[in-house]
This record gives C-alpha cells, sequence and structure tokens, in this order.
C-alpha cells in the first residue's frame, strides 16, 4: 500500500491483525504513555512492525504516521492462517509458544517493575518533611529510581493504603504511618543488602509475649518519666497465659527481646539477664509502647508484602 | 552443472518411540533441540536440586524453543516417565523449515523472538537511564550535613536502582567533583551541603537528557533582577497582575504586560484566584540556587 506523507497508518490501540514492512519512505511510531508523555521511534526501509498484532491479535503498541511518502506491505492475518495450513503442524505450536512466551515476560516484567520499585517508593516517602505530598511528585521519582510508570505508582500506594500506611486523597498522599514506612524500608535494605533476615522480624513467640506486653499496657501501663510504658511483670505473666494459651513467661523466652532492647527491666538495672535470679525477681517490664506496636504491624504486614505485589 | 531446482531441501523432523526412563534431553548435550511430545508424560529434572521434579509436560507441549532459536542455556533434563512418542526438531530440521518460510513470517517470528529478549533484558537491567540524575534524586533526600558512610549510600543506591556499582562510584565521583557531595576525613564518609541543589541537579540534567531549555539558565537580565528582589519579599503575597506590575516599577524593574506573562512559566507566582497571584517563594529560591551554583551544575566548577 501507498501511504502519504502526513497520513496515518494505523493508531495506538487499534486492533489491525497485520504486519507490515516497509518499502521505502520513513514513518515515526509515537505511543503516548499514561501520563500522556510521548515515546517516539522511526521505521525506515526494511523495518516491521505488528508482529503481535498478526500473530496474537494485539493492539497496536504505536500510532504510526508516514513522515514522507512510503511504500508498505501489508500482511493480513488471512496470508498467516493460509502460509500456517501449508507449515507442519509443530510450527504452529512453536508460534504460540513465542507467543505465550512474550506474554510471559510481559507480566513477569510488570511484577518486576512493581517488586523492585516498592523499596524507592517507601525510602521516598519515609524521607518527606510533609505529611501531605503532592501525588505526582512521588511519580516523578519513582520514574527517576525505578523507571516506574504513573499508574504503576499508584498500584503501589493502593497497597500502602491497604496496610494504612498512607491515604490517597485526589492528587496528593496523606501519611499516616511514616515510623513504619521507615522501618519496613530498612527491613527490607536489610534483608537486600545483609542477605539475612531483619531483627525487626520477630518470632511468634516474640510476637506473642509482646502482644500480651500491649494488652498489659493497655489496661494498667503506666507512663514512666522517661516516656517508656511500663507494666507490671505479674500481670505481663498472667496475660500471658492468656494470650499463649497457658504458656508460662520465663526469663528465658524474654531474653531475645530483652537483649533487642524492645522490652526493658525496669527499674534498670546493671545486671546481665543470666545474673538475674527469676523473673518475678523484676518489679516491672517497660518498653516503648509506640515502637512496639509498629513493630508487631511490621511483623503483621511483612509475611503478606510479596503476594500483595505480585498480584499488584 | 545446477539442477535449476531453487526450492529448499526439507530436513523433516524425527519422531521417537521411547520407553519410560529415556532421557530425551540434557543441559550437557551440545545439540540443542525442540521437543514436541506426541504421546506420554515427560517430566523436567534439575540437576542443580538433586533431579528434583520441576513440571511435567503433557502431549501437545514442546520443550527447548528457547534453546534453539535463542541459544538460551537448557537448565533441565527431559525424561519420560511412561512410554512415549516425540517429534524431535534439531538444528538442521529448523533452519530447512524456516528456510522454506515466507519472509514476512519469518521476520514476525524473529521479531516476536528479539521482543521478548528486550523484555526480559529490561527485567535484568538497570531501572534508571542516566545514574548520575538518578544519584542526585537519591541524595537530595538526605539530610544537610548528615555523616553518610560512602560504601552503604552506594549500596542502598544500587539496591534501589538496580544501577551497577562501577556506574554508581562514578556518579557519586562527578557530585564530588562538582562539589555537591564532600568527602571527610579519608574519603570514607561523605556529606551533602545542600541537598535541595541536588535536586536541581537532576532537573537540569533531565532536562538535558531530554534536549530541552532549562528555565533557570534561561532567563533576561532583567528576569534575574525580578528573582532577586521577589526573594526579599514575604512568602505567599498575594496581588493582582496590574498591582504585580506596578509593585516592579515601583522598584525600577521595568517590567511589561508581555514580560509578566512570560514570567508565568518560570511559577515564582500560582494563581490563587482569578487574576490573583501569590509569591512562591519556593519556586523563587529554587531558581536563585540554580543561578548561585550554576558552575556547579554546569560541572565548571574549579
Amino acid at each position: 500500500m501507498i501511504l502519504k506523507e502526513g497520513e496515518n497508518l494505523c493508531l495506538q490501540g487499534d486492533y489491525p491483525h497485520a504486519f507490515y514492512i516497509v518499502k521505502s519512505g520513513t514513518l515515526t511510531a509515537t505511543a503516548k504513555d499514561e501520563q500522556n508523555k510521548v515515546q517516539v521511534q522511526n521505521f525506515g526501509p526494511g523495518s516491521t512492525f505488528g508482529e503481535l498484532s498478526l500473530v496474537a491479535g494485539e493492539p497496536m503498541e504505536y500510532t504510526i504516521r508516514a513522515e514522507e511518502d512510503c511504500e508498505i506491505e501489508v500482511i493480513p492475518q488471512s496470508a498467516l492462517h493460509k502460509a500456517m495450513a501449508e507449515q507442519p503442524v509443530w510450527l504452529k505450536s512453536i508460534l504460540s509458544f513465542l507467543t505465550q512466551r512474550n506474554h510471559i515476560a510481559q507480566e513477569n516484567k510488570r511484577k518486576s517493575d512493581l517488586i523492585t520499585a516498592f523499596p524507592s517508593l517507601l525510602f521516598v516517602l519515609s524521607k518527606q518533611q510533609n505529611k501531605q505530598i503532592n501525588l505526582s511528585n512521588i511519580q516523578d521519582d519513582l520514574k527517576n529510581f525505578s523507571k516506574l510508570s504513573a499508574i504503576g505508582t499508584y498500584k503501589l500506594l493502593l497497597i500502602l493504603q491497604d496496610f494504612k500506611l498512607i491515604r490517597l486523597q485526589a492528587e496528593s498522599v496523606f501519611i499516616e504511618n511514616k515510623p513504619l514506612i521507615g522501618i519496613l524500608y530498612e527491613t527490607l535494605r536489610h534483608r537486600a543488602i545483609y542477605k539475612s533476615t531483619s531483627p525487626n522480624i520477630l518470632s511468634l513467640t516474640d510476637q506473642s509475649i509482646l502482644t500480651a506486653f500491649v494488652k498489659t499496657a493497655c489496661d494498667k501501663g503506666e507512663l514512666q518519666p522517661d516516656g517508656l510504658v511500663a507494666v507490671n511483670t505479674g500481670d505481663l505473666i498472667a496475660q500471658t497465659k492468656r494470650t499463649m494459651h497457658g504458656m508460662s513467661l520465663t526469663l528465658r523466652n524474654l531474653e531475645t527481646l530483652l537483649q533487642k532492647r524492645l522490652l526493658q527491666v525496669s527499674p534498670q538495672t546493671t545486671a546481665k539477664i543470666s545474673e538475674l535470679p527469676s523473673l518475678e525477681s523484676i518489679p516491672k517490664i517497660a518498653a516503648d509502647f509506640d515502637k512496639l506496636l509498629n513493630l508487631l504491624e511490621l511483623n503483621r504486614i511483612y509475611p503478606q508484602l510479596d503476594k500483595k505485589l505480585v498480584v499488584g | 552443472m545446477s539442477t535449476g531446482n531453487s526450492q529448499p531441501r526439507l530436513i523433516p523432523p524425527t519422531r521417537l518411540r521411547v520407553k519410560a526412563g529415556f532421557v530425551v534431553s540434557a543441559p550437557e548435550e551440545e545439540d540443542k533441540k525442540i521437543i514436541l511430545l506426541n504421546e506420554g508424560e515427560l517430566v523436567a529434572l534439575d540437576p542443580k536440586a538433586n533431579n528434583k521434579v520441576v513440571f511435567r509436560i503433557h502431549p501437545g507441549n514442546l520443550v527447548g524453543v528457547g534453546a534453539l532459536l535463542e541459544r538460551e542455556p537448557v537448565r533441565y533434563i527431559f525424561q519420560a516417565t511412561v512410554d512415549s512418542v516425540i517429534t524431535i526438531i534439531n538444528d538442521e530440521c529448523m533452519e530447512s523449515e524456516l528456510k522454506s518460510l515466507p519472509v514476512w513470517l519469518l521476520a514476525a517470528i524473529k521479531a516476536i523472538s528479539a521482543k521478548t529478549r528486550r523484555i526480559n533484558e529490561s527485567i535484568r537491567s538497570a531501572k534508571t537511564d542516566n545514574p548520575l540524575a538518578s544519584l542526585a534524586s537519591f541524595c537530595k533526600f538526605h539530610s544537610k550535613d548528615e555523616l553518610l558512610q560512602k560504601q552503604s549510600l552506594l549500596q542502598e543506591f544500587s539496591w534501589l536502582t538496580k544501577t551497577p556499582l562501577s556506574a554508581a562510584i562514578e556518579a557519586l565521583k562527578t557530585l564530588i567533583r562538582r562539589k555537591m557531595v564532600l568527602p571527610q576525613g579519608d574519603g570514607s564518609i561523605v556529606t551533602i551541603p545542600n541537598p535541595s541543589l541536588l535536586g536541581i541537579f537532576a532537573d537540569y540534567l533531565k532536562a538535558q537528557d531530554l534536549d530541552i531549555p532549562w528555565l533557570p539558565f534561561k532567563l533576561s537580565l532583567l528576569q534575574k533582577r525580578v528573582l532577586v528582589w521577589l526573594s526579599t519579599l514575604e512568602p505567599n503575597t498575594v496581588k493582582d497582575g496590574s498591582a504585580w506590575i506596578g509593585l516592579f516599577k515601583e522598584h525600577n524593574l521595568e517590567v511589561s504586560v508581555s514580560d509578566w506573562l512570560e514570567m508565568q512559566k518560570f511559577e515564582w507566582f500560582t494563581e490563587t484566584e482569578i487574576h490573583h497571584f501569590a509569591l512562591s517563594l519556593d519556586k523563587v529560591n529554587y531558581y536563585l540556587t540554580a543561578l548561585q551554583y550554576e558552575p556547579n551544575i554546569k560541572g565548571t566548577v574549579k
């Protein structure tokens, strides 16, 4: 076919079910992404395009316009059917395999883009001075770090919104829990850089003890002058028994939490944990309450992250 | 003497009947092939995981396309679990078949393969086209004069953006040369004296990449004088357009209506209500910082 200068061959999103070979002339292919930013590509003599439109009936990725008078060979789907009828059956299987592999690669890329960009989003959010940020600024930053599309960024923000870490408001993002975003980022960074589980990820026993502490503190906690919240050890022991289905709290199963200083003996002592005679000899146990709440929340959402990111 | 027969000779695929347990393909084999299962069942075994079964292949399915067409490494051993019938398409067979195809079909097949290869490569590749702009964006988020371990800064940046460490090191050297990042002591620690400058620098680099003019370096002398004067005003000063022009004139800044309209593209003012404009001091300071550090941004600083 002959295309005159300035004429469009097809529009982005059209379904021509055809493959094109440029015989002469130059065409410009433009594609708008969801931010209306335009990508441009040129096709000169010998160039081909529309292969997935021909083989898999996919929409055209570009709007294609003749920059000068062009001669183009158009291969319609009927030609493909005719050619395949003359070929062995296995060639059809190979063609469908290649198309399927392309779809799998596209899907893998979509997932990988989200997974790779997620830490960048946490980084950007954790560094914000204000609680309310312009959505387009975040989208620009994510583009700088991860080449993530605006829609991709929005999908990630929806995941954070599901976890109640942020709230999307029209053109802006409201940060609900910046410390938790920071802890989540540090946890992922630790895993990636040190190739080991972050100390923020707690065992089930530690999580149960901290949950018992939180419940005890909500009922009978006392705010100390140092800002920590303290509970009577006896109350904590009783609450743990209820929370952990009869399990007794001992110095031994408190050890990790005391070592990580997530829980502290109150009043403070210079004695080592192993030197303490018994749990009952400690009058009170104290903790940074907000930090505990964030850690418990982190441990709740962390195992759900991969699934959320993969599903998108 | 030529026979005059221009039809390429077709080499047919091999159809085989194999017994249960027969290994039809293994990673160490040099000859790559596509195996089409006609009857029976094959399993893919992973030799790196104690020959663990990775997946099963049922009649009508085929394996080895990537190996034969893309020269991808074969990762699995394919073994028949029951007596099976397979069709083997080797290099010669595929080549002869491809030669017999119409040129356009061959081109379409190659284009699909190339597209898939590009997508797979892009998954593994760095997530930024310009490591310097990206590192500058990353650094702008750090606090002024915070002591930063150079190595961890680079590692973190490299992890976030998938930029190779070597490229990240080069980008950091450029920022140090431009005095936007300052090495401390033996150089293992760095500080950022002006984080907002790094954001401005990243914007400048982006404009350069896109080959578009970067407005802070396109100001006329009058616009620069207006900018300096605006920086002395209270933030969020609001006036209508003619009041702003009048105010400029009071301060010996001969701004015409067209100058005023042109200034709108600098975003020094935001329209709060119809014809009322508030001074955006953040944007004014952005321009001022850019002008103040022009040699650093352009890389001409000594």
